[in-house]
């Protein structure tokens, strides 16, 4: 069985060519345009509240990230992406159980629990969400392609994987750090997509992901300025 | 009536067309040279056209369109056979609209699989894969990679009994559980065997072949490029100087012929997503089989690359 798959390369597994992948991104975006706009307004207010006491903000995060990853798993992946991937899906339950584990944690009482971070974790985390939000889109042009192929948080899912899991391993703690298990389970199927493709983007995906087990390990052995149990 | 004349023009033509390169004369080429199905004497043409990949283009209009116009030159030029899956995503799917807007579907040779471990889903998808292919009835189907094959080789069976099905089958690709593939050709009555088959993946010359030969059963050679690995890499040497000697023009069109020119082997599929290249490989089809002496040659050539 073993030996059966390693007589195959991991671009033997990819079931489409990039031309077809950034298109189904280009289809997406037509299909839900203006929804980007209110996605990426979402994520400005994940900044937001990341930054300042914002009431509710441990209700908020999770509110906005759960809407971003319904409109990622309804917009890109079920509407688009399952048509050219026999595992699309599988994937798309994985979106849904995200954006319902989500929601659930936004209704909880204490939301995501976040209680105060040093200023350099709260600062690394808005820098990279914000390059997330207003930058990544921009990397089509850079790859040779039309901004018409963007990927935009809450449409997209690289990004959304990656706002996502910046966020919880940055901000959170304890079981609520099981939120980022999804999107890292896509970070690692879309980074093996995009290297087999010979995309750049492979290298942003990454890196996220890296930085993101990084903050997870800051946050878990160090500890810094982490009282628990206060509301943010 | 034929004149002097006429043949004075025809034999001018002939020369000119032989020593004008590349694609002038594409639309006019011939057709690629049939081979014998052993089971029913029934002829198919050697290259046929895969669709892993290439024709994967999910709901795009713009790219089914794109598709559709590569299976249009593949049938205008003479080919018939095209081999898709349910694992390959919408392939299954571009193939029907295809049909549909060509109205091929009295011209193709329908060969498709079964790929499902749960032995008993097998009807259920080869009715989906129909539906995706408009087609009532496929020509042929195979068992995709040897999965669940006793089941699913005993449902081919019956619906071939049942008139419902022409030719039964199985497949492997990347030389794996090739002997796992010899006992199901030694005990089970199949029409064809498809087995991955180039100038560099060879391993099928040893027993397979030989085999396929012996039971009577047509061979289907999958990856022919190595999906377009093989041919990307050959394109960045010189043809072989001995290349206009067997009037070869490029690299696809050696390594295609190559390939169907083992008396074993019925059939190359090739898959692209461009009209050009499915007017070259089936050209690469209707030129004189390699001598044995010229694909060992070419092997010693592309050793020493
Ligand atoms: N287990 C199985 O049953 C199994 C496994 C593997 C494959 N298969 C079947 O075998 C078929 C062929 O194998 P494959 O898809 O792996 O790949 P392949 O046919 O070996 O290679 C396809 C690639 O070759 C390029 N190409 C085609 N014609 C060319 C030409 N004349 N000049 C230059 N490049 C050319 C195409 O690029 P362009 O688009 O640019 O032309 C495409 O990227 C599959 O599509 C599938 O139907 C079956």
């Amino acid at each position: 069985m073993m030996d059966r798959w390693l007589s195959y390369e991991l671009s033997d597994l990819l079931m489409f060519s990039p031309q077809v992948y950034y298109r189904q991104i280009e289809l997406a975006n037509q299909d839900v345009w203006p929804v980007q706009l209110i996605t990426v307004a979402g994520g400005l207010l994940l900044i937001m509240s990341v930054n300042f006491a914002v009431p509710q903000r441990n209700r908020i995060i999770p509110a906005v990230l759960a809407m971003a990853w319904f409109c990622a798993g309804w917009g890109f992946i079920a509407s688009r992406y399952s048509d050219i991937h026999i595992a699309g899906p599988h994937i798309e339950v994985l979106f849904y159980l995200q954006a319902a584990a989500l929601a659930a944690c936004a209704v909880m009482s204490d939301g995501l629990d976040i209680g105060p971070r040093s200023k350099i974790m709260i600062r690394a985390v808005t820098i990279l969400v914000l390059l997330l939000l207003v930058a990544y889109p921009f990397q089509a042009l850079l790859s040779g392609r039309f901004l018409t192929s963007a990927e935009v948080f809450g449409v997209a899912a690289d990004p959304t994987a990656l706002v996502t899991i910046l966020i919880i391993c940055g901000m959170c703690r304890g079981w609520r750090l099981l939120l980022a298990v999804a999107p890292f389970v896509w970070l690692v199927f879309s980074a093996m997509t995009l290297w087999s493709m010979g995309s750049m983007e492979v290298w942003i995906v990454l890196a996220g992901s890296l930085v993101s087990a990084a903050f997870m390990a800051y946050g878990v052995l160090l500890r810094p300025g982490h009282s628990s149990r206060k509301p943010g | 009536m034929v004149t002097r004349r006429t043949i004075m023009w025809a034999s001018l033509a002939t020369v000119l067309a032989g020593s004008v390169p590349g694609n002038l004369f594409a639309d006019a080429s011939p057709m690629p040279d049939s081979r014998i199905i052993p089971s029913t004497g029934e002829e198919v043409p050697c290259v046929g056209l895969g669709s892993w990949i290439t024709f994967n283009v999910g709901k795009d209009q713009k790219l089914l369109d794109e598709c559709a116009d590569v299976m249009q030159a593949f049938f205008d030029g003479g080919g018939r056979l095209i081999d898709s899956s349910p694992m390959y995503g919408s392939s299954q799917a571009t193939i029907g609209y295809g049909l549909a807007r060509l109205s091929r579907r009295d011209t193709v040779f329908a060969a498709d699989k079964v790929w499902t471990r749960n032995a008993a889903g097998g009807a259920l998808q080869i009715a989906n894969s129909g539906k995706a292919w408009r087609m009532p009835d496929f020509t042929l189907l195979q068992v995709h990679n040897l999965v669940a094959w006793q089941a699913h080789l005993e449902l081919l069976f019956s619906l071939k009994a049942e008139g419902r099905l022409k030719y039964v089958g199985v497949t492997t690709s990347h030389g794996s559980r090739h002997r796992e593939l010899e006992e199901i050709m030694v005990s089970q009555p199949l029409d064809f065997v498809q087995l991955t088959y180039n100038v560099l993946d060879r391993e099928v010359e040893k027993r397979l072949l030989p085999l396929a030969r012996e039971r009577g059963m047509a061979v289907i050679a999958n990856r022919p490029f190595q999906r377009g690995r093989l041919v990307r890499a050959m394109q960045r040497h010189r043809l072989p100087d001995w290349a206009g000697e067997v009037s070869a023009d490029s690299w696809a069109q050696l390594l295609l012929r190559f390939i169907v020119s083992h008396p074993a082997v019925t059939c190359a599929i090739p898959a692209t997503t461009r009209v050009d290249h499915v007017r070259e490989n089936l050209r690469a089809g209707s030129k004189p089989p390699l001598a044995p002496e010229m694909r060992q040659r070419l092997v010693d050539y592309i050793q020493t690359l």
